[in-house]
């Protein structure tokens, strides 16, 4: 692995590089919490909770890319003895290992809105569950071993033989019936320009930010405190701006809704879970979701959270978008914040590029 | 030993990997065909593809009790002819074999999570409560079925896949 870059400038580059991909990362995240497009009309649920897809898509695919890493480095090192593959291994395990709990919360959420219940032991959920358990066993096995040599060896076995239920976990809800969505779908929405640019540029920066954790905790580096405290604030700051409608008052879903001949909104039909309720407006309201119908005459109003004003509504998000925003920027944030020398590699001289 | 480090790792992969399969094809959702085996009162999670009833009024028979029922494409909505008690959403689920089941689910929380015009895809999935004992049979427009077999919904399961390939929406402004 001769790079034929001196490890000083590298490092130097690394930490000129990482604040502009956050950056990035950041902007497009929470661009897309709060103007990204949607589904239209949604199978359940609000059709806003489909923002989510620019947030738990991205960490999960990010999941995948560290696990693999991690296997690749533990065979490099199962095969070429070089610690540089351990360390490499151990980095990435660790940074995969928060990924996929975030993959797990973020989907959950999501499913609880879209899919009607949270936890359902659909077969990729499971799979995703059984992954994140495997790659979290590895730091009890790896902690019991006191040799250092040996803790090496058996980690990277572990690590390279863990690797296949990413495999499983891909395979999932392709060779058997699940409620989770297949690459072909997230293809389809990404088809047209006004979800595919952004969902592109979603999952290139927050690929981005993993690569970038990656090199960070790989060679040791310490970028300054406060990028990772600014990503939290910017962050919180978003989440709990995105989370502002859904606090206070009452928030309903609104079942059905007339329009006038200019697709004006003269009619709700809202919900608040123990009843429903006729609102009739005096003067009529455009409406707040572009197109207000559908091609095949389908009123996109209908399924999306709103708060009701004096005259008029609001429509709010789901709750899960806001969690979302908060857990993954305050995750990245305690990953830089991360002070990756005083770990227990023992493969000490890993960091060391020629 | 470098190789037999290699190969006892692809041992173990091969073992997970295996184990992991069998996980996933083990917690994938029964068909409901499955529940004619069953005697007692079960809860379950199960699949079928729900069944296109037409549109038309109806008359719901659930254990001796009528409901008017008004049936809209996939499922319909019974209301008791005595003025009294839950009205219901309800909509038949049929099995590989083609055994089917007519799944019953509160009527206000069916519309308050669906709205006024749900949609059905090919594959619905129900958690809720087999009951053989209860009995149920809807007459009427084009339907005459006699079902002996019901389930009460706690929840229904929605694939998302049909959401994706549809219109795109945004919030104005």
């Amino acid at each position: 692995m001769k790079l034929g870059v001196e490890p000083r400038v590298l490092s130097r580059s690394i930490l000129l590089v990482v604040p502009v991909i956050l950056t990035l990362d950041m902007a497009t995240l929470i661009y897309a919490a709060f103007k990204g497009a949607f589904p239209a009309t949604v199978s359940l649920g609000s059709p806003l909770a489909y923002r989510n897809i620019y947030i738990h898509v991205p960490i999960a695919l990010s999941s995948y890319l560290l696990f693999a890493l991690a296997a690749l480095g533990a065979m490099l090192y199962l095969w070429k003895e070089d610690p540089r593959g351990a360390k490499l291994s151990y980095t990435a395990v660790v940074l995969g290992v928060v990924y996929a709990a975030l993959t797990l919360i973020t989907g959950s959420t999501w499913a609880q809105e879209s899919w009607g219940v949270a936890w359902n032991w659909d077969p990729k959920q499971t799979a995703v569950l059984f992954l994140f358990l495997a790659f979290l066993a590895y730091f009890p096995i790896r902690r019991s071993i006191s040799d250092p040599e040996r803790r090496e060896r058996v980690s990277a076995a572990y690590a390279a033989a863990a690797f296949s239920l990413v495999i499983v976990s891909f395979l999932a809800n392709r060779i058997v019936e699940s409620l989770h969505p297949t690459g072909q779908a997230i293809q389809q929405f990404s088809a047209e320009p006004v979800t595919g640019v952004l969902f592109g540029l979603r999952m290139l920066f927050a690929l981005g930010t993993a690569i970038s954790l990656l090199a960070v905790g790989y060679l040791g580096l310490t970028p300054p405190r406060i990028l990772g405290a600014s990503v939290a604030v910017v962050g919180i700051i978003a989440a709990l701006a995105l989370a502002s409608p859904i606090v206070g008052g009452e928030i309903y879903r609104v079942v059905d809704a007339k329009l006038d001949s200019s697709g004006n909104i003269i009619e709700l039909v809202v919900s608040d879970g123990s009843g429903e309720r006729e609102v009739v407006f005096d003067n009529p309201i455009p409406s707040p979701i572009v197109p207000a119908i559908t091609i095949d005459g389908r009123i996109t109003i209908v399924g999306h959270l709103i708060k009701l004003k004096d005259e008029g509504f609001e429509v709010v998000p789901h709750w899960s978008t806001p969690l979302g925003v908060a857990l993954y920027t305050l995750s990245i944030s305690a990953l830089l914040l991360r002070r990756w020398n005083k770990d227990d590699l023992n493969s000490s001289n890993a960091n060391t590029i020629s | 030993m470098k190789m037999s480090t290699i190969l006892l790792s692809l041992g173990i992969a091969v073992v997970i990997f295996a184990a992991g399969l069998y996980m996933v094809y083990s917690s994938t959702y029964s068909d409901v065909s499955t529940l004619a085996t069953l005697s007692s009162p079960t809860r379950v999670t199960v699949q079928g593809s729900p069944l296109m009833m037409g549109v038309g009024e109806a008359t719901l028979i659930i254990n001796g009790e009528p409901y008017r029922a008004r049936i809209q494409g996939y499922y319909g909505i019974a209301e008791p002819l005595s003025g009294e008690g839950r009205s219901y959403a309800f909509f038949f689920l049929t099995g590989s074999d083609g055994y089917s089941v007519l799944a019953l689910y509160d009527a206000r929380e069916f519309t308050s999570k669906y709205g006024g015009s749900p949609v059905f895809e090919d594959t619905v999935v129900v958690d809720g409560v087999f009951r053989p004992e209860v009995t149920a049979s809807v007459q009427g427009a084009d339907l005459e079925f006699t079902i002996t077999n019901i389930i009460e919904v706690k929840a229904i399961l929605k694939g998302c896949h049909a959401s994706y390939d549809g219109e795109k929406a945004v919030v104005a402004g």
